[in-house]
């Protein structure tokens, strides 16, 4: 097994982080991989390009993009080609088209899960960007299990930190901050790494890096083969940035420019010097409208190494810069420095081991107007790559712990030289993102406040009358209704256990040979009800209320006595209570089988009834039977007919986890079995409330 | 034709008012009596003529005998009442009263007299004067399911659904299959927040009159309240093919796919009521709240502009408009809409407006 190690970056360049952080595997293409023996046709155009492209893929990640064009191409001769594959998604990795690379390397994995020594890292890199956080995991720890202990005890392999990221990534993912990030334009943006913009304190003018390719045709770095970097200057007009401009390289440098900040008055600007001391920050004053040259920022913060970005604070009496100088905890850190009373800047120090972690910081920035200081880092709870941090200084001059500004700012990619604007609203940084032009782009925060919530409109027409007018109410009389000879039954709802009147209670007059309902009416406030019978006979009647069980019975009204031209009829009515039973009385089944006979459609209705309108209840339905016959052939028909009665019930849109169902046999009769009025009672389904 | 019958009964009435002049006597009053009795017949058989024309359409025809018969005994309440429903019919409204006033003056009893008026108020939407009239026909006596379901239909504008839900109950006792009654009756009881029941009760309405296309939309309206939008998008699709120009049931579809976070039917749905009415501001708001949703801030802008242009009082727009706005970065004017929207009586404004301080 091949050690990756990690790459040794250049220092003469502000900024310079590729989205792998360890060097991938150069594998070798050969014919015998990629040709198939029986197409001849087209291969030796497509070799052509699989020597371009390893050319180029080989000339460092700068070219990875010109590679992959040619990687392209060879693989529509053979797209099944292991080693082409794995460096089309390598490719991919690095670009900001890195949603593709999972596929790639997924079928690299699948023809040869030995393709390169890497695989599972490449896997778990492409998981991890595409916010996959499970897959990367996996693949982390299977790129980890693949070297021997000697191997780790000689080489860091550094996959732990990425495997905390995506644990911290699962986490910030899952609690999304309400903001719109809009890529700057094409106007502003190039298909290369453009970053670190730099708002001109008139906000009418934004300064930018970029590692574009300008017109002096700039060499490039040996480190990742990408250009120079380079300042770059856009012009706002209205909403919009206009095409962005290369600003002259005043310092006659032949290394790295770039603009790192501006003081309010603009009269003097700060910038980083990739020829000096292996980077440093120099100024330039505005004196009589000329731009003086250049000079080393004064005292000691002046180093050996290297110095990247700078921040003041708005009273300009202390300066944070970032920095790899003695007393660094890991690589990049951040140090402050105060002005003493002979103006000069103090020994730097360290913001110590709560700010800075092992790992990079970078991008600091202080806010136009609040104690908070921002910054990118690598480290402390970062889903990959570099995050934006923020910290902020109380009264007593003690600085909170970094907090993460969340996802979607920060992504697995490099998210960094965050600027926000003075009103927090706006902010500016550089990211890497799906909606970009290439390489890092630049991007415009907006901050969206609290969710709110959009207002629909929905309109009705409550009254059928205010749609279409019923048709003349004077001369289309049913002419049936002859209040002087009519018979009403009149009477009393009442609940059961209390007696209390029950209001609104439905009464409805059931003629059971036309199977139709006749006559409907309600309770009032008493719990007194009338209706208009049509004639004197006998009628079913269903009484239902709310929260209440439904009641049905025969009502013999052929043989109650008519007074006044009233007859009386009270019922008394069950609540929905836990525990409650209710006999299905009209529920009929075909003998000894579970199959529903046709006259049982209304009781099922009406129990499906019961449960819609009764939204939160859950009942068990139960079957019984009599005592003839063995107790496990009872059981198994009892049960196979509570089931048919759910089944049905289902059937009509109520959620079977709101019923359940049981046979029980002949082990809980109602009635006498020795007589056959008794085992017919016996014979029955019921239900009973389980909760409400 | 018409004019020699006039001619005849007013010679008829001269001649009795002369017979009147002349003879003073108890003998000869009983004779008048008897004449009087005469006319009321003729008048009464007149009336009845006039109903039947009523009855088969013919209102013209109706009118006329009503006319005659009021000529020959101007004393006939009955023929007033007529005559003003038929007025009430050609929207001759102040006439209509005026016979309805007539009717009344000769007998102060009349329950259906009251009704006729109520109904005339509830056309001229004078509501709280029709309730109480519909409840004096009530009181004295005129009981019809018509009454109590006007008197809802009253309550309910009213913004009293308790009583409104009373009165449609009390119109159903009294017809077991007044689909209308059973219609507004469930749309009490949504007002009320009572959905299940409301549900029920537009099925109930559809039951017995399957052409009542607004209790298929409520009906929908209502199961979006329980949840069930499924079951509401087809209700509202059963709406919009009895009625394709039916641009709220539309609207309350795309509102479903909306909530269902179906964005592009919503749209379909959305556009298909501008089609349809190009003045109907809330299907402006809506597209715009969906482009939101579709991350095409501009488009929602543009239509929300267009809702608050044809409604400039329209505080949901307003909002909406802000929160577009918003996305675009435009604080400035995201924070005036949420202004304008507060000021026009949308409260949750306030707390985004503190946003912008």
């Amino acid at each position: 097994m091949k050690i990756i190690k990690s790459t040794i970056l250049s220092f003469v360049i502000l900024f310079i982080v590729g989205q792998i952080s360890i060097a991938q595997e150069n594998v070798k293409i050969k014919k015998a991989d990629f040709q198939i023996e029986i197409k001849e046709v087209g291969f030796t155009d497509a070799w052509k390009e699989i020597k371009e492209g390893e050319k180029l893929f080989t000339a460092g990640m700068g070219t990875y993009p010109n590679a992959l064009e040619h990687y392209l191409r060879a693989n529509k001769y053979n797209s099944d080609c292991a080693k082409l594959n794995y460096k089309i998604g390598v490719c991919y990795l690095v670009t900001d088209k890195f949603y593709y690379a999972t596929e790639y390397l997924e079928k690299a994995y699948l023809k040869d899960n030995n393709v390169t020594g890497d695989i599972y890292y490449m896997l778990a890199r492409a998981y991890h960007l595409n916010l996959d956080f499970d897959n990367a995991i996996e693949n982390y720890k299977a790129y980890y299990s693949s070297f021997s202990v000697k191997e780790l005890e000689k080489f860091e392999v550094g996959v732990d930190n990425y495997i905390r990221q995506c644990k911290y990534g699962q986490d910030l993912v899952n609690k999304p901050v309400r903001v719109i990030i809009n890529n700057l334009g094409d106007r502003v943006n190039s298909e290369y790494d453009d970053y670190n913009p730099v708002l001109h304190p008139n906000q009418d003018k934004l300064y930018f890096t970029s590692r574009r390719e300008t017109e002096n045709k700039e060499k490039r770095l040996e480190a990742d083969n990408k250009y120079f970097e380079n300042v770059f200057v856009s012009e706002q007009a209205g909403d919009l940035w206009r095409k962005a401009k290369m600003v002259e390289n005043k310092l006659d440098s032949k290394n790295n420019v770039a603009l790192l900040a501006i003081s309010p008055d603009a009269n003097k600007i700060y910038l980083y010097n990739g020829e000096e001391n292996g980077g440093d920050i120099m100024v330039s004053e505005l004196k009589n409208g000329i731009w003086k040259s250049p000079k080393s920022i004064s005292g000691k913060l002046l180093s050996k190494s290297k110095e990247t970005t700078i921040a003041f604070n708005p009273e300009r009496n202390e300066i944070f810069i970032v920095s790899n100088m003695d007393g660094s905890i890991g690589g990049m850190d951040i140090f402050y420095s105060k002005l003493d009373d002979k103006e000069k800047w103090s020994e730097p120090i360290n913001m110590g081991a709560a700010i800075n972690t092992i790992y990079d910081e970078e991008g600091v920035y202080w806010h136009p107007k609040e104690d908070k200081l921002y910054f990118s880092s690598q480290g402390h709870n970062s889903m990959g790559g570099f995050d934006v941090f923020v910290i902020e200084r109380d009264e007593n001059g003690m600085w909170s712990n970094p907090v993460n500004l969340g996802y979607p700012i920060n992504t697995p990619n490099d998210d960094i030289f965050f600027k926000m604007d003075e009103t927090n609203k706006y902010a500016y940084y550089s990211s890497v993102r799906d909606i970009g032009f290439g390489g890092k782009d630049l991007y415009k925060v907006i901050f969206l406040g609290e969710e709110k919530e959009l207002k629909l409109s929905i309109e009705d027409i409550f009254l059928a009358w205010n749609y279409k007018s019923i048709d003349n109410m004077f001369y289309h009389e049913p002419g049936e209704i002859k209040v002087d000879t009519a018979l009403f039954m009149v009477g009393l709802v009442t609940d059961a256990k209390t007696g209390d009147s029950i209001q609104m209670a439905k009464i409805e007059l059931i003629d059971l040979e036309a199977s139709q309902v006749v006559a409907t009416g309600l309770t009032d406030t008493s719990g007194v009800y009338k209706i208009k019978i049509p004639k004197k006979k006998d009628f079913g009647v269903e009484v239902t209320a709310k929260d209440y069980l439904y009641f049905v019975e025969m009502v013999y009204l052929s043989q109650k006595q008519v007074v006044d031209s009233k007859v009386q009829a009270n019922f008394q009515l069950d609540k929905i209570d836990v525990g409650a039973t209710m006999v299905l009385n009209n529920i009929f089944f075909e003998t000894n089988k579970a199959t529903i006979k046709p006259e049982s459609t209304t009781e099922l209705e009406r129990l499906a009834n019961l449960l819609i309108e009764n939204p939160t209840i859950r009942l068990e339905i139960s079957g019984h039977t009599d005592n003839i016959g063995s107790y496990r052939a009872n059981q198994k028909l009892s049960e196979s007919r509570a089931k048919s009665v759910v089944e049905y019930i289902v059937s009509k849109g109520v959620g079977s986890s709101r019923l359940e169902y049981k046979g029980y046999s002949f082990n809980q009769p109602i009635a006498d079995n020795n007589t056959a009025e008794g085992r017919s009672q016996n014979r029955r389904v019921e239900f009973k409330v389980l909760s409400k | 034709m018409t004019k020699s019958i006039y001619a005849i009964m007013k010679q008829l009435l001269i001649t009795l008012l002369a017979i009147l002049l002349a003879f003073g006597s108890f003998s000869q009053n009983n004779s008048i009596e008897e004449e009087i009795k005469e006319l009321r017949k003729k008048a009464n058989l007149l009336y009845n003529e006039g109903v039947r024309f009523a009855e088969a359409g013919e209102y013209t025809e109706a009118h006329l005998k009503f006319d005659e018969s009021l000529f020959i005994y101007p004393e006939f309440s009955d023929s007033y009442l007529e005559r003003a429903k038929i007025k009430i019919l050609r929207q001759e409204y102040d006439l209509a009263m005026d016979d309805i006033v007539k009717a009344m003056e000769i007998n102060d009893g009349l329950g259906e007299a009251f009704y006729i008026r109520a109904y005339l108020k509830l056309l001229m939407k004078d509501h709280q004067n029709a309730l109480t009239d519909f409840t004096h026909a009530i009181q004295k006596g005129y009981t019809e399911p018509e009454v109590y379901y006007y008197r809802g239909l009253m309550n309910f504008e009213l913004a009293d659904y308790n009583s409104a839900l009373i009165d449609f109950t009390l119109s159903i006792d009294k017809k077991y299959d007044f689909a209308y009654a059973y219609n507004e009756r469930a749309s009490s009881k949504r007002m009320m927040g009572d959905y299940h029941g409301a549900i029920h009760d537009y099925k109930q309405a559809l039951a017995y009159d399957s052409t009542i296309i607004v209790a298929y939309d409520n009906r929908g309206s209502c199961k979006i309240k329980t949840g069930d939008f499924q079951g509401a998008i087809e209700d509202y699709t059963k709406a919009i093919r009895m009625d394709p120009e039916y641009y709220l049931a539309l609207n309350n579809r795309g509102s479903a796919y909306y909530q269902m976070s179906n964005y592009q039917l919503a749209l379909n749905d959305f556009t298909k009521v501008i089609e349809i009415n190009k003045e109907y501001a809330p299907a402006y708001n809506n597209s715009g709240i969906t482009k939101i949703k579709m991350e095409n801030y501009l488009g929602a802008e543009k239509d929300l502009d267009k809702a608050i242009k044809l409604n400039p009082e329209y505080g949901e727009a307003y909002m909406n408009r802000g929160y577009a706005q918003e996305f675009l970065g435009k604080f400035p004017d995201a924070c005036a809409d949420w202004k304008m929207a507060k000021e026009l009586g949308i409260e949750e404004a306030a707390k985004y407006i503190t946003e912008c301080e």
